[in-house]
């Protein structure tokens, strides 16, 4: 039973989103107003029935499925299976998106209000779900492609959504990008195909790579799985890669911020950590120059994702490039080859979930309530909307990483991560060592810009500076020249935005104060995997 | 056995039903033509299946003449498979174009589209099961005619110049294969391939006749080549397949290529020796030439705005995948490169035919542009290109991963070109994705309103094509495994 029910979190969306088209194609047909508010009625029910019935299948899973089982779907080619099966490692991810996406979409039906094309946006919203559960439920790295390849197809038509110019520009290079990326990441596949102990591509913590022959052709393995790191960064925005990512949010704001700051990106670190963890191993890895290039990379993605963050006046804009530098905190850790790194990077993983889709949400009530998108045009919305900015505030605090909050906790983990790979680094490879050392100045540096990027907006939120507000500020550039004026009273949207953000905002706090369960847990998966 | 007289019974039946075709009208040749093709379909399937129970090929005496003067025809796994996939996409591709070929063709010269088609399909036929090389060099012409005529049918535009740009370099290409029959026969005195290999065999192994052997096969390859057309020599492939007639672009640009490019193997297998190929480098001049095919084929496929030539360029990248493959110089590079030939012949014809269905819905428009919002207009065509485009890219579950997957594979087991292959592959991905998918997003972008002339709802005759093909591109995708293993063992019998 329960390994028939592996592959039900992967299916049954992508079954509901079929029914869903098919009853769309002839729906489409009778449209009468009455009909219509009828049919947006049916079709929040249906979805949001289905999303929950996924989540408590994930949970069920989650909470009772035993180690080792899998289900075998069908075979591809020889030993290139689908494979479903769920280890620690992706109960984690699993339980991530199981809480975050109903919430989701209990926002979106607000947010989507008033929207056409509902139906468009659902099916692809409800797919996408599917696809990531496929992702964080793959048993070999086969599936995982596959998966991160269906990823790129559920998403693109969310990008496209608007369909405007902007939107059509920004699908495009999300798709090349996307696609391109695979491409690499295929050549990793084929390699870890071959050389592996196994034969097949599947998952075991620490690696299946024959060592025996995999170091007589070291230096190509090595280069592949740069390839192929880079090629899966591509969905994770390492640096060279990351240019699809501030031009997607373009897209619906619950897009941006489940899809943009969790699921589609999130993917691409799972899969780096996969590749790395637990298909080349860091045994091959620690130590070799693919490393040092990896942590070089993700440190000046750190730099640069944060310090454009600051430059940028645009509110998503600004969060999604704050994402890029997030994503590359995940990967630094990862790229410490050591247990302390993958906890770390899984802490970090779950935390930075939290804290993004908060900020994202925040910006996105804002957005729907006042369509406010600039940051100079916030100027004292903190009154008028005391629930969204308090939540705000919560999650830019733990973003630079206060104690007390989450995102401390993670960065704590990153840092002693970075301290003991540094340490272990100066006595084996001598002055390569010294690189973990710096990433924890770029950490302190890219704590410093947090600040500066999050906090000015909820500071600008409570404390109105007077001369902009007398005028001014809507000849600026992409200042919105028809907004409602500001009415009075509270404009906090309606519960279905505020209760998510609520829970997010306690998450938050909670894990900030109460971290050991979750920390522990990622520990063992930590000692396991290297 | 009566499945014995199959490979015969269809090139005759297909040769005969184009005389036939020729007193008969339009509706009436067309009827035949499907018949025929249905039949070829069931006979090929027939000898395949043959072949594979009994696990060996077998050669058919002509009138009983013995060896060194008779004709003879061989037929084996790989052959009965290649007649078998042709068969059935050249049914599909005649579906899927058929209203378009009643439209595009004057009433009184249908009959002569189908009568093209008959000896398209006989010479075809004959190319893949001959075992004699002048009957090879007979049927390359027949082909070349055939083709032209496909083309040329199509009396509008720039059909005659593209008509013209095929036959100078199909003749290029046949004279050039023809020289090096000539040469061949001096040197070896046979033109049956079984005993011609066996002189070439003893030459080689007595070292003499060192440079004409090479003359020979660089003269054969680059005939074939210039004739399937590899990228140095692709300048006609934009011209035929961007202004013919969607069924004549889908059969020249899926089927026709590769025929002369089974012939090749066939002939580097059967008659050169493959090791001799190998050891004569002149796998590394194809490796090359693909791999420049491989990425040059894309790069003008993005700088085209018009959407067939757009594919046809697509083409010229996917003929240079195959000759990569046969560059490889390993078994399994040639396995890779075949069971790619059936994917991009399935792929390519899906392609041309559903591209189709999408011109139809936006005011017959070159433009890609004008094509933004089709896909809505014609869901079924807009599916059928997804798919299509989706399979080149080489998305999992379609039968173009499984081509790559095949390539890679293959590519590391030749350590020398392995890190070029495998860098050609994905940049070429990239490439793929850069033009394909941007049609695919135009496909499904807001539509302006377009003036549409025409059906609005595709004949059920077209959807059948497009599902068909479909289905075909998942078959090589899921179920790759046993048509590798064919394809596998009917190499090994080629031996």
């Amino acid at each position: 039973m329960n390994q028939i029910l592996l592959c039900v979190p992967a299916l049954l969306p992508l079954a509901g989103v079929m029914a869903l088209l098919i009853s769309g194609i002839f729906g489409s047909r009778r449209e009468t107003d009455s009909g219509k508010d009828l049919m947006e009625k049916y079709l929040f029910w249906y979805v949001a029935a289905l999303t929950l019935a996924n989540s408590l299948v994930l949970w069920r899973l989650i909470l009772w499925s035993g180690e080792g089982e899998s289900l075998v779907l069908f075979r591809l080619y020889g030993e290139l299976k689908v494979m479903f099966c769920l280890d620690k490692m992706g109960k984690v991810f699993a339980g991530v998106i199981s809480v975050l996406w109903p919430l989701a979409v209990l926002y979106s039906f607000e947010y989507m209000k008033g929207e056409k094309r509902k139906y468009t946006f659902f099916s692809y919203y409800l797919m996408t779900y599917g696809v990531t559960a496929g992702i964080a439920l793959s048993g070999n790295l086969m599936t995982l492609y596959l998966f991160y390849e269906l990823l790129t197809l559920a998403t693109f038509p969310l990008v496209l959504f608007p369909m405007t110019k902007d939107a059509l520009k920004a699908s495009r290079r999300y798709l090349y990008y996307s696609i391109g990326g695979a491409a690499f990441a295929f050549l990793g596949l084929v390699f870890v195909l071959t050389f592996s102990i196994t034969g097949n591509t599947a998952f075991l913590p620490g690696g299946i790579l024959d060592l025996g022959r995999a170091n007589s052709r070291r230096n190509t393995l090595l280069f592949i799985y740069l390839l192929a790191f880079f090629g899966f960064g591509v969905k994770a925005v390492v640096f060279p890669c990351h240019r699809w990512l501030p031009l997607a949010t373009v897209a619906p704001t619950p897009v941006t911020a489940l899809l943009h700051a969790v699921a589609v990106v999130k993917s691409g670190a799972f899969a780096i950590l996969r590749l790395t963890y637990f298909s080349f191993g860091t045994e091959f890895l620690l130590g070799s120059w693919a490393q040092w290039t990896v942590m070089a990379a993700s440190m000046v993605t750190i730099l640069y994702g944060s310090t454009m963050a600051v430059r940028e006046a645009h509110w998503k804009r600004r969060l999604a490039y704050s994402t890029i530098s997030n994503l590359s905190y995940i990967l630094l850790a990862a790229s410490m080859m050591s247990s302390l790194g993958l906890a770390a990077s899984l802490c970090h993983m779950v935390v930075h979930a939290f804290m993004k889709i908060c900020s994202f949400f925040c910006a996105g009530a804002v957005m729907h309530q006042t369509g406010k998108t600039y940051i100079y045009e916030l100027d004292g919305l903190g009154r008028k909307m005391p629930i969204t900015f308090g939540c705000l505030t919560v999650a830019s605090l733990s973003l630079i990483g206060i104690p007390m909050f989450a995102g401390f906790i993670s960065k704590w983990n990153i840092a002693g991560a970075a301290f003991a790979c540094g340490m272990e680094g100066l006595e084996r490879f001598g002055s390569w060592g010294l690189l973990p050392f710096g990433a924890v100045a770029v950490l302190l540096y890219s704590a410093l810009m947090t600040a500066v990027y999050m906090l000015t907006v909820v500071i600008r939120g409570y404390f109105p500076q007077i001369s902009r507000q007398a005028g001014g500020d809507l000849s600026r550039p992409g200042a919105r020249q028809n907004t409602p004026d500001i009415r009075q009273g509270n404009l906090d949207p309606g519960w279905r935005m505020l209760l998510p953000l609520v829970i997010f905002a306690a998450v938050i706090i909670g894990v900030g104060l109460h971290s050991q369960p979750l920390t522990e847990f990622l520990m063992v998966i930590g000692g396991e995997g290297a | 056995m009566l499945v014995q007289n199959f490979p015969f019974f269809s090139i005759v039946l297909a040769m005969f039903s184009g005389i036939l075709s020729s007193v008969l009208n339009g509706k009436q040749a067309r009827n035949v033509s499907l018949g025929v093709i249905g039949s070829t379909i069931i006979m090929s399937a027939a000898v395949f299946f043959w072949c594979l129970g009994n696990g060996e090929s077998y050669t058919y005496m002509m009138g009983h003449f013995p060896a060194p003067w008779g004709n003879e025809i061989r037929a084996g796994v790989l052959e009965g498979l290649t007649a078998l996939l042709f068969s059935v996409i050249m049914l599909l591709s005649v579906l899927g174009g058929m209203r378009h070929t009643f439209e595009d063709v004057e009433p009184s010269k249908v009959n002569l589209f189908f009568i093209m088609i008959d000896l398209m399909l006989s010479s075809l036929l004959a190319l893949i099961y001959t075992n004699d090389l002048f009957t090879a060099y007979v049927f390359v012409e027949i082909n070349t005619i055939a083709g032209c005529g496909l083309i040329m049918i199509r009396q509008k535009g720039r059909s005659f110049s593209a008509a013209i740009r095929y036959m100078i370099m199909s003749q290029l290409g046949s004279g050039l294969f023809l020289i090096g029959l000539t040469l061949l026969y001096d040197v070896t005195g046979h033109l049956l391939m079984s005993p011609a290999k066996e002189t070439v065999a003893s030459i080689e192994a007595a070292g003499r006749y060192e440079i004409p052997m090479l003359v020979i096969l660089a003269v054969i390859s680059v005939g074939l080549a210039i004739k399937s057309g590899l990228y140095p020599f692709h300048s006609w492939i934009p011209y035929t397949y961007g202004y013919a007639t969607p069924t004549a672009s889908a059969i020249l640009s899926g089927l026709v290529s590769k025929g002369y490019i089974f012939l090749l193997m066939k002939i580097f297998y059967r008659v050169l020796g493959q090791e001799n190929v190998i050891a004569s480098r002149m796998v590394n001049v194809l490796f090359l030439f693909g791999l420049a095919g491989m990425i040059m084929g894309s790069v003008h496929a993005i700088l085209e705005e018009d959407t067939r030539r757009m594919i046809a360029y697509s083409s010229v990248a996917q003929i240079g995948y195959i000759y990569m493959g046969i560059g490889l110089g390993t078994e399994s590079g040639m396995v890779a490169a075949v069971f790619h030939m059936f994917t991009h012949s399935a792929t390519k014809a899906l392609l041309f035919i559903s591209a189709v269905g999408l011109y139809e819905v936006s005011g017959e428009k070159k433009d890609f542009r004008s094509l933004r919002g089709a896909g809505y207009r014609n869901r079924l065509a807009g599916v059928g290109f997804t798919v299509g485009a989706l399979s080149m890219v080489g998305f999992p579950m379609l039968s173009g991963f499984i081509s790559k997957l095949l390539f890679a594979t293959s590519a590391l087991q030749s350590p020398h070109k392995m890190m070029l292959t495998l860098i050609g592959l994905a940049v070429s991905t990239v490439l793929n994705a850069i033009y394909f998918l941007r049609l695919v997003i135009t496909l499904y972008g807001r539509a302006e309103q377009v003036a549409v002339k025409g059906k609005q709802r595709c004949s059920f005759v077209f959807g059948g094509a497009i599902v068909c093909f479909i289905l075909l591109n998942l078959f090589l995708g899921l179920m790759s495994q046993p048509v590798v293993r064919a394809i596998t063992e009917g190499l090994e019998m080629f031996d």
